[in-house]
């Protein structure tokens, strides 16, 4: 195997296949790429048996073949080379000895035969789907299991989502971003069960599947929200059961398995029945937060709002160490006094994560053992962020 | 040097109950004054407090009962099993009557106490430590040694001294003594408060034997291999406090309540009823610090030393939400049971871990928990009032059993002289005729 290239173009198919490559696996093969060539296409596989991802780009090609190259070595290097120039790869049919060919020198590792890498054929069987001429609109994906994101759509929804996840492996629904299709709109909702967001995207046309509910691991989430184009989604099913989601994006193609659970029934535990809604504004919140924040105890992070005459008092305290802080806030609440404590780190995760066009943001509440609800508008469903309440003394 | 004395520093003294298991029996059964005594562990299996005329017989610390029988029958050394009710209360005792001598009092462990004597230094510390020591013999019964000194480190140091060398008559105050070279030279680095056995192992081997030694060794490189911590030790022996007061003890991080078996068992329900009543304690336990827990551990295991089929297994839970209720943490011990048990073994240990502490009137809500908290709490709370007033185990959980046959031994405990009605000791008199 053959071929030549642009430091700088090869530098970015590493790094949109790394992040399935396991630094460490009990599997020593998985810690390698697997390189093959065709003419002028050279594909690029790496996994960990949970996310797959093939990559392909154009390079100068001069004899076909395949390899398994050590990801993180060749990571390395490719780093310290700076992105400057070009290189040749040279890999031996025989004993796969790899050689790197700059300008500054020639670098050897010895690659592995790529016989012994896992099987994927099942994962990339189905034809790559042509995006090249597609817009949203022209794609009719109702009659199947698929999807159509832009990139903006699948990076905000997978952006809003991920930072809730939970990280409990007790709870493996949890552990993941719940892609609730209907037909014209897709709900992601993620939950730690101490909060919740329900991202929602929309659509004019029935651009969805009419009803499909699927999990998606927090690492594919993590990997969605980096993705550099618009995105089309499938999925791949084992005996009429979905067992893997499908991203294919530019030259990438991202397999996951899904997590194959019950997401809990989060619809029940929105309020409707809100006692106050109050508007704040994010800025000024977030900065009083913060600063109270650093005298509250560091076991229960736990913050008071305290709501009288349009105003909002933020109290942190620790009684261990006697430390005490209070902020006020202007707000448009003037009825009788309302007390509620929040983990101050839950309250500023949702703020950070919340849209904010007019750096305002409205807050919901019912009871104080209850959630409170926060969004960009009152009358806007397109971003909801749901927190739990601690237990006041 | 990174610190330096800045102000007047205060004096402060350590009690330290001599023997204090062994001192317990011995209030009630004044005939074993004199006399060699040893405690034993949950089980009766190991010897875990000696008097010191046990100690004088050459029997060890954590030795094993039957290791040391010869000995035990030879000087007719009397034996107790650990009767922990009767310590703690005399402990309680002890600590009581020390907070009339200072209004600041640091309850360090069941049988030591620091006392800030701030305020008295007007006064003969010397004399005022002998009268509290004298007191508090006269009040309970225990004998005590004191060391006065200006930092924690050196009043613990002091009370060795105290202890070991008779003329010092229980008290030693090293307060104010300039050179405190001697004492210090002749303290092993193992004997400082706060250097185990592996920094022992490692002053060692940079020639540090002493605490004089220590002191006086270079504090960069203790910062660097002992932390902090271990600065603060050595500049604690050179006289300069590093070690606060802590008159509230931090709740704890984690409870732990498990024993070995008096008979093993090998029924999943005898298992499962061990599991429930550990928990319990647990949970009283944690509720009395107020605090909730997040993850609840379940472990089982054989017995290690016994030539048969071998098992051990633990299971690690984490809790929807953090919670206090003895009810709550029982069915989730006993899930945790089910999925570790396996049939065939013989079962000599169980327990549990309650950890993931949190202040239970701080703890965070869960949007899918069902449970209803408040009454919970108040089944709990009606729970642990009968109990306090009526005796422990006055209501309990029936998933902790009525017969319990894996119940701990304790062949050889004396009565709870001073926490029970009916095992309160008789006195009876008699008239004598004076002539």
């Amino acid at each position: 195997m053959r071929f030549s290239a642009n430091l700088s173009d090869f530098n970015k198919i590493l790094q949109k296949t790394l992040p399935a490559m396991p630094r460490k696996s009990t599997i020593p093969v998985l810690e390698h790429l697997n390189f093959s060539l065709t003419g002028n296409r050279l594909r690029v596989i790496a996994t960990d048996q949970d996310i797959t991802i093939m990559s392909m780009m154009n390079v100068d090609g001069m004899e076909d073949g395949n390899v398994l190259v050590p990801g993180k070595r060749l990571n390395d290097i490719v780093r310290a080379l700076e992105n400057k120039g070009t290189f040749e790869f040279n890999s031996d049919e025989e004993n796969y000895e790899i050689k790197i060919i700059t300008s500054f020198g020639q670098y050897g590792m010895k690659g592995l035969n790529p016989e012994e890498y896992l099987d994927l054929p099942e994962l990339f069987q189905s034809e790559k789907p042509s995006l090249d001429t597609e817009t949203k609109d022209e794609k009719d994906t109702t009659s199947s299991k698929s999807a159509f994101f832009t990139k903006d759509e699948i990076i905000r929804l997978a952006d809003k989502t991920y930072f809730a996840v939970s990280t409990d492996e007790f709870r493996p629904a949890m552990t993941g971003v719940l892609f609730q299709f209907r037909e014209t709109y897709v709900n992601a909702v993620s939950t730690d069960s101490f909060r919740l967001v329900k991202a929602v995207c929309k659509s004019d046309k029935p651009n969805y599947p009419i009803e499909l509910n699927v999990i998606l691991p927090s690492r594919t989430i993590d990997l969605l929200r980096k993705v550099d184009n618009d995105l089309f989604m499938s999925f791949i099913e084992n005996q009429k059961k979905i067992t893997h989601a499908r991203f294919d994006f530019g030259e990438t193609i991202l397999i996951t398995r899904v997590i194959d659970e019950k997401f809990p029934p989060y619809e029940a535990v929105i309020p409707t029945d809100y006692r106050m809604t109050v508007k704040v504004n994010k800025s000024e919140f977030l900065s009083s937060i913060r600063r109270v924040s650093i005298f509250t105890s560091s076991i229960s992070n736990q913050i008071k709002l305290e709501l009288e005459n349009n105003e909002i008092s933020i109290t942190g305290e620790d009684e261990d160490s006697g430390s005490k802080a209070i902020e006020k806030i202007s707000c448009n609440y003037d009825k009788e006094k309302y007390l509620i404590g929040f983990n101050f780190k839950y309250l500023e995760d949702a703020l950070h994560n919340i849209d904010d066009d007019n750096d305002e943001v409205v807050i919901s509440f019912t009871e104080q053992n209850r959630p409170a609800v926060i969004k960009a508008k009152e009358d806007s469903d397109d971003l909801l962020m749901l927190i739990m309440p601690v237990r006041l003394n | 040097m990174e610190g330096t004395v800045s102000k007047k520093v205060k004096p402060v003294a350590l009690v330290d109950c001599n023997n204090f298991y062994a001192s317990c029996e011995r209030v009630f059964n004044p005939k074993l004054w004199g006399k060699p005594i040893v405690v034993l562990s949950n089980n009766d299996g190991m010897i875990i407090a000696r008097s010191n005329e046990a100690k004088e017989l050459g029997i060890k610390m954590g030795e094993p009962l039957f290791k040391a029988q010869e000995i035990i029958k030879k000087h007719n050394v009397h034996v107790f099993s650990s009767n922990y009710t009767l310590y703690g209360d005399m402990s309680h005792r002890v600590m009581t009557t020390l907070e009339h001598f200072s209004p600041d009092v640091e309850i360090y462990s069941i049988d030591e106490a620091f006392i800030n004597l701030e305020g008295f230094s007007h006064k003969d510390l010397t004399d005022y430590c002998r009268l509290i020591r004298n007191t508090v013999r006269k009040w309970t019964g225990i004998p005590v040694s004191i060391g006065i000194a200006e930092t924690k480190t050196l009043a613990k140091l002091a009370n060795r001294f105290a202890k070991k060398v008779p003329s010092n008559k229980g008290v030693l105050n090293l307060y104010g003594l300039e050179n405190k070279d001697y004492y210090l030279k002749n303290t092993e680095v193992a004997d400082i408060w706060g250097v185990g056995r592996q920094y022992t192992k490692l002053l060692n081997l940079q020639n540090i034997f002493t605490a004089y030694d220590f002191a006086n060794a270079n504090e960069k490189w203790i910062k660097k291999k002992m932390t902090v911590m271990g600065l603060r030790t050595a500049l604690e022996l050179k006289g300069i406090p590093c070690i606060e007061y802590e008159y509230f003890p931090p709740a704890k991080k984690a409870i732990v309540s498990s024993r070995s078996f008096g008979q093993t068992v090998q029924d999943i329900a005898s298992v499962k009823e061990a599991i429930a009543f550990f928990v319990t304690r647990a949970s009283e336990k944690m509720r009395a610090q107020k605090s909730s827990a997040n993850l609840l551990s379940v472990f089982l295991r054989t017995n290690p030393f016994k030539k048969e089929a071998q098992y051990h297994n633990g299971v690690l839970i984490q809790l929807p939400v953090p919670t206090d209720s003895t009810s709550e943490l029982i069915s989730y011990a006993m899930k945790g049971v089910e999925q570790i048990f396996r049939i065939g073994y013989k079962y000599y240990k169980v327990g549990v871990m309650l950890s993931g502490l949190v202040p239970t009137n701080r703890s965070q809500t869960s949007i899918f928990d069902t449970e209803d908290r408040m009454k919970m709490a108040k089944i709990t709370e009606v729970v642990d009032e009968v109990n306090k007033k009526m005796g422990s185990n006055t209501l309990f959980y029936a998933a902790t059993g009525i017969n319990r046959k894996w119940r701990t031994r304790a062949d050889m405990r004396t009565p709870k002289y001073t926490t029970d009605w009916d095992q309160l000791p008789l006195v009876s008199a008699k008239e004598i005729n004076i002539i």
